[in-house]
Formats: structure tokens, C-alpha cells, sequence
């Protein structure tokens, strides 16, 4: 596994997934090792079960910009990668993650022909809308050299697949679709919900949750809107949890309006205290106008609170209408308005789809579940390597 | 004895002294009967030609076109340099040394000496201390940290004159030793290819 990040060195969300994935792969008797940046306090080299750690000083003199860096990085990756790899440690995939990991990813796979397999976890097009500048196109170009020379590519949903086919160029049939997970076991802990629940809103008030960055297209402005009709009709809190250039001016804007009372703008929360959240609130809310996965959609799923998510990207793909969750229209205020009273007015209806949602978790979602589907894309991979020509073979 | 040369200039690609002294150098090598690769960047005549000569040519492109600086033009474009190499070593025979030229070759040559165990030469002409008018800038110290790691990593530092015998020496710390001045006289060529047999035959 090659990743830019590894706990406890924490940046975006790869972090998590490499560590969850590769603890899942090792539970099931696959040998992983990690090599990622060095941290401060964290050990350069630490065996934990069957994942052997290794962090490598990343290069720390100043570089001109990001890439530059990362890039240096990648050098010294590889360096120490070749040297551990040569010293007998040949493992049978080189697992890469993100254009971070590129260069020495794929260098490492042609000096020792191991198969390189790539997850794509976001494209820079993405991400910033459009290729706008040279050094966007840089890091773009780096992401269409490594789905090129990866084996095989690993998308969270198919709406991330069909980007990565579009955006990159991928072969459509190059590319696997293995979805995020999260772990059911994380939202089991007991605490005293009444206590807690006293902390965010009052007994009257039902509590509607919504965690995620408050930025355009997460849709935080589509949910200030429906609240204005939702609490037409019932009592509620609206407690927004996460970060982001809109926290303030909508903070500002339900204030004039009046219903100030009704809403708490959490800024950033940590973990233990989120998922507290999820398994107090009455509702989910995922209301994201762009959404690649929806990893906070399975995180409401595993808490076991009834969730309303917009039809859109990976959300459309984890949830069916009036089965295990209400889907409503993007961008339609009153569309998630009438989804989220739907749930909160009839609690039969959103007991039976939180029900089918945490089986869902349970069934599609684990990381159990997700390690075998990976185990079974390697084992693909594997056996076509071995088909193959293209062997580590001296030729005299 | 199989040589890889990585040389980012070889002619028609003409940007410095490098591409015509790697042209001499490899062709006066073949007529000694070395088998001489040279792995080198050209995005136009991209593939592999084998001249008159007996040299043969490996050109590659980059594989990420636009960069905005010189340092992440060569690390992606060093990780064509190790394919090519690699592809010559487990496909046409076990490479025995890489003669590196320059910073440029660096990061591709360690990588290479790391994990297919083929030993390296690094030949230096000149040092990003007395190019760079700034070398303290960020740009310049990365190019400073490959240039160290060469001289480190190496087998042995090949160079042309008695002053950069001694800068190369002074800048970099290097033991008695390290560094081998080879004066490009009339026997310089002969005393290339004495230096590349001890190089190899001290590593097996």
C-alpha cells in the first residue's frame, strides 16, 4: 500500500480508508505493508498484526510549491521502497493511492514487474471544477499516467468510475467499483442519550443533523431553505456540524431571519463526538448538490438514523426511495422539506428504513465485506499477471 | 559489460556540452567492446535506434508534459528512465553498471541501484552551487539534495577537471577517493572503461 497519509498522520479522508481497508485485508489472513510519510512522534517502522508499517522522511527542506514536494517525496518512497523490496519483502501488488503516490508507484512497478493497481479517490478536475491552470494540469496529467499504467482501477461508486472514464480517459472496463466502509462496531459504544441530547436541543425539538463541509455543493443553503417549511410544521434544532467559507454568512442570514434559535452551527467536531450525533439525531440530512461517495450518508446508515439524501452521485447509488432511506430532489428546498416531515411524521415508516439501511451497513458496507470484494479484485489481477509475459525474469 | 548511460541530452538533442561527449564517449566504448545503452529524453523521436555505431539509443518522452519547474519535470520523467532501463535488464540482458549524468539521472539511478543491485558511476561537469545565483532558493537545495545523494550513493564520481575534483569534494564531503578526475585527453576513454571494469568487478 502506498499512501501519502497514514494514521496518525490525518490530512483528507485517504487516510482513514488505507487504514480501515488494510486492517480489514489483514483480519483476513492477507500480509500488508504500509509505506507512507514519516510523522512527528510516530514510529518509522512498527508491526501491527499483519501490516507492516513503514514511514520514510518525506524530504522537509522548503520546496517551491506542493507538487514539488510531493514529487520529492515520491523519490523518497521509492528509494526506500526499492531497497526493502530487494532485501527479499516482494509482495504480489503494489496498491497505490491517488496521484500522490504516482511516481513511485509506478517506478517501482516496472523495476521489479509487480502489477500495480490504483485507487482513484478523487480527480483533480474534480475537485477544482475544471482544469484551470498549468499546475492543475500537472497533477492532471499525473492522474491519467497512473490510471494508465495501473492494472486495474478502484472507484468508491459507479458515479466516480464514469468520471474517472470521462475525465481521465480510463477504459470503462479497467475500472472496478468497490465502495467506501464504515465500521457498525464504532457506533455500538453505550452513553446516556438523554444527557447527550440535552447538550444540542430541547426535549420538544426534534433533532435534525447535517455533518459535512458548509460549502456550495454540499448544499448546507438548500437545508436553511427547507428548514424555513419544515419548522412550519413541527419543533426542531437544526445542528450543522463541519466547516467552510458559507458557515458564517448562513449562521448570519437565519439569524435576520429570525429563527436563530433554531439552528447551531457546530464548526468542526471530533469523531467520537459526531457519531454521538448520528445515533442521537431523528434525521439525517445529506442534501449535497455534487457527492462523489457520501461516506456521511453510511455513517447516519450505521448509527441507525433514518436518512434524507439528494438523488445525486454516489448517494443515488447507496439509497432507494421509501426503501432504506427518502431521496429528493438536488437543489429543491421544498423536495427535502417534504422528505425530511415524511420522516419525522410517521415513525413506523422511519424505524422500517433505518432497519433496512443498518442491514444494508451490515451486508454491503462493512469492511469485511469491502477487504473480500478487494481480496477478489487482487486475486483478478493476479492471475492475469501470471498469464502474462511480463515476469521479473533475468534472461541470461 | 552491459552500460546504461542516462544522459537527459544526446544528440539531435543538443542543450549543453553533455550530448556530444555522451556521443563520443559511448561510440569510442562500442569500439571496445562494451555493449552501450543510452537512455534519454526526446519527445519527437521517441523508441530505440541503433546507430552505425553499435551504440543504441532509447529515447523516451515525459510522461506528464506540463511542469512548471525543473524538478518535477525530472522526477517524472526519471521514472521512464528506470522502465527503460529495467526493460533492458530483465529483457536483453542484466545491466553491470550505470554511468548517471548529472543531478538529472539521480533519482532514477539510485532507485535502479537499489532494487536491480546495479552498481552506478555518477559523471558531473557541473554543480547547481555555482549555476544557480540563488542557491539557497527552494528549487535549488532539492537540486542540491539529488546531487548529494549521487555523490553518496554512487559507486564512484567521475570528473573532467582538478577544480571540481576538489568543489565536488568540499561541497558534498566526500572521502579521499570518492571522486576520480579524468582529464579528457587522449586516453581519457581508455581510462573510462578501466574505471568502469574495477567499478563492476569490485560490486559482484
Amino acid at each position: 500500500m502506498f499512501t501519502w497519509e497514514y494514521p496518525p498522520r490525518i490530512i483528507g479522508g485517504i487516510a482513514p480508508h488505507v487504514y480501515d481497508l488494510s486492517n480489514a485485508l489483514a483480519e483476513l489472513g492477507t500480509e500488508v505493508i504500509v509505506i507512507t510519510c514519516d510523522f512527528p512522534g510516530a514510529a518509522d517502522r512498527e508491526r501491527v498484526g499483519n501490516i507492516d508499517i513503514h514511514r520514510v522522511d518525506s524530504y522537509r527542506s522548503p520546496t517551491p510549491d506542493f507538487a514539488s514536494w510531493t514529487f520529492t517525496m515520491n523519490s523518497n518512497l521509492q528509494r526506500y521502497a526499492a531497497e526493502l523490496l530487494a532485501s527479499g519483502e516482494k509482495p504480489e501488488i503494489i496498491h497505490a493511492h491517488d496521484w500522490l503516490v504516482a511516481e513511485a508507484a509506478i517506478g517501482l512497478k516496472h523495476m521489479f514487474r509487480i502489477p500495480m493497481v490504483a485507487t482513484i479517490h478523487s480527480t483533480e478536475y474534480g475537485r477544482r471544477d475544471g482544469i484551470h491552470t498549468a499546475y492543475q494540469r500537472m497533477i492532471h496529467e499525473t492522474e491519467v499516467w497512473l490510471t494508465r499504467e495501473a492494472w486495474r482501477i478502484i472507484c468508491c461508486s459507479n458515479y466516480m468510475a464514469s468520471r474517472v472514464n470521462t475525465v481521465l480517459g480510463t477504459p470503462r472496463e479497467n475500472i472496478v467499483t468497490i465502495p467506501n466502509g464504515v465500521d457498525v462496531g464504532k457506533f455500538a459504544q453505550p452513553f446516556d442519550k438523554e444527557a447527550f441530547r440535552r447538550k444540542y436541543a430541547a426535549p420538544s425539538e426534534k433533532l435534525i443533523l447535517y455533518v459535512g463541509r458548509i460549502v456550495h455543493e454540499k448544499g448546507p443553503s438548500v437545508l436553511v431553505e427547507a428548514a424555513y417549511r419544515v419548522l412550519r410544521s413541527i419543533d426542531a434544532k437544526f445542528i450543522l456540524v463541519g466547516d467552510g467559507y458559507l458557515k458564517d454568512p448562513l449562521a448570519r442570514k437565519v439569524w435576520s431571519d429570525g429563527l436563530g434559535n433554531k439552528f447551531h452551527f457546530t464548526g468542526f467536531l471530533d469523531d467520537p463526538e459526531v457519531k454521538l450525533l448520528y445515533r442521537t439525531a431523528d434525521v439525517c440530512v445529506v442534501p449535497s448538490l455534487y457527492e462523489p461517495f457520501g461516506i456521511v450518508c453510511l455513517e447516519a446508515m450505521a448509527a441507525g438514523t433514518p436518512v434524507v439524501v439528494s438523488d445525486v452521485g454516489g448517494l443515488s447509488e447507496i439509497i432507494q426511495h421509501d426503501r432504506n432511506g427518502v431521496t429528493v430532489y438536488p437543489g429543491a428546498s421544498n423536495s427535502l422539506a417534504w422528505g425530511i416531515l415524511r420522516v419525522l411524521t410517521d415513525k413506523a415508516f422511519a424505524d422500517r428504513m433505518a432497519l433496512e439501511a443498518l442491514k444494508d451497513v451490515k451486508d454491503l458496507y462493512s469492511w469485511d465485506a469491502i477487504a473480500r470484494r478487494t481480496q477478489e479484485f487482487y486475486e483478478d489481477v493476479l492471475s492475469e499477471y501470471l498469464a502474462g509475459s511480463w515476469k521479473p525474469r533475468l534472461r541470461d | 559489460m552491459r552500460v546504461v548511460v542516462l544522459t537527459w541530452e544526446y544528440p539531435p538533442r543538443v542543450v549543453g556540452e553533455m550530448a556530444h561527449y555522451a556521443q563520443f564517449l559511448c561510440r569510442e566504448l562500442v569500439k571496445r567492446g562494451l555493449e552501450v545503452h543510452v537512455v534519454t529524453y526526446n519527445e519527437d523521436l521517441k523508441g530505440v535506434e541503433k546507430e552505425a555505431s553499435g551504440v543504441v539509443v532509447h529515447r523516451v518522452g515525459n510522461p506528464v508534459p506540463t511542469h512548471l519547474n525543473v524538478l518535477t519535470w525530472v522526477l517524472t520523467l526519471s521514472t521512464e528512465f528506470e522502465r527503460v532501463c529495467a526493460d533492458i535488464h530483465y529483457d536483453l540482458g542484466s545491466v553491470d553498471l550505470v554511468d548517471c549524468y548529472e543531478w538529472l539521472s539521480v533519482p532514477a539511478a539510485t532507485s535502479l541501484s537499489k532494487a536491480l543491485h546495479i552498481p552506478y558511476v555518477m559523471t558531473i561537469d557541473s554543480l547547481e552551487e555555482q549555476r544557480s545565483s540563488y542557491p539557497d532558493n527552494p528549487l535549488s537545495l532539492a537540486i542540491r539534495h539529488f546531487e548529494r545523494l549521487g555523490t553518496q550513493s554512487s559507486s564512484l564520481v567521475i570528473v573532467k577537471s582538478k577544480t571540481m575534483k576538489e568543489e565536488v569534494q568540499r561541497l558534498h564531503g566526500l572521502p579521499k577517493g570518492k571522486v576520480q578526475y579524468i582529464p579528457r585527453n587522449r586516453t581519457f576513454v581508455e581510462r573510462i572503461a578501466k574505471t568502469y571494469a574495477r567499478i563492476v568487478a569490485r560490486s559482484r
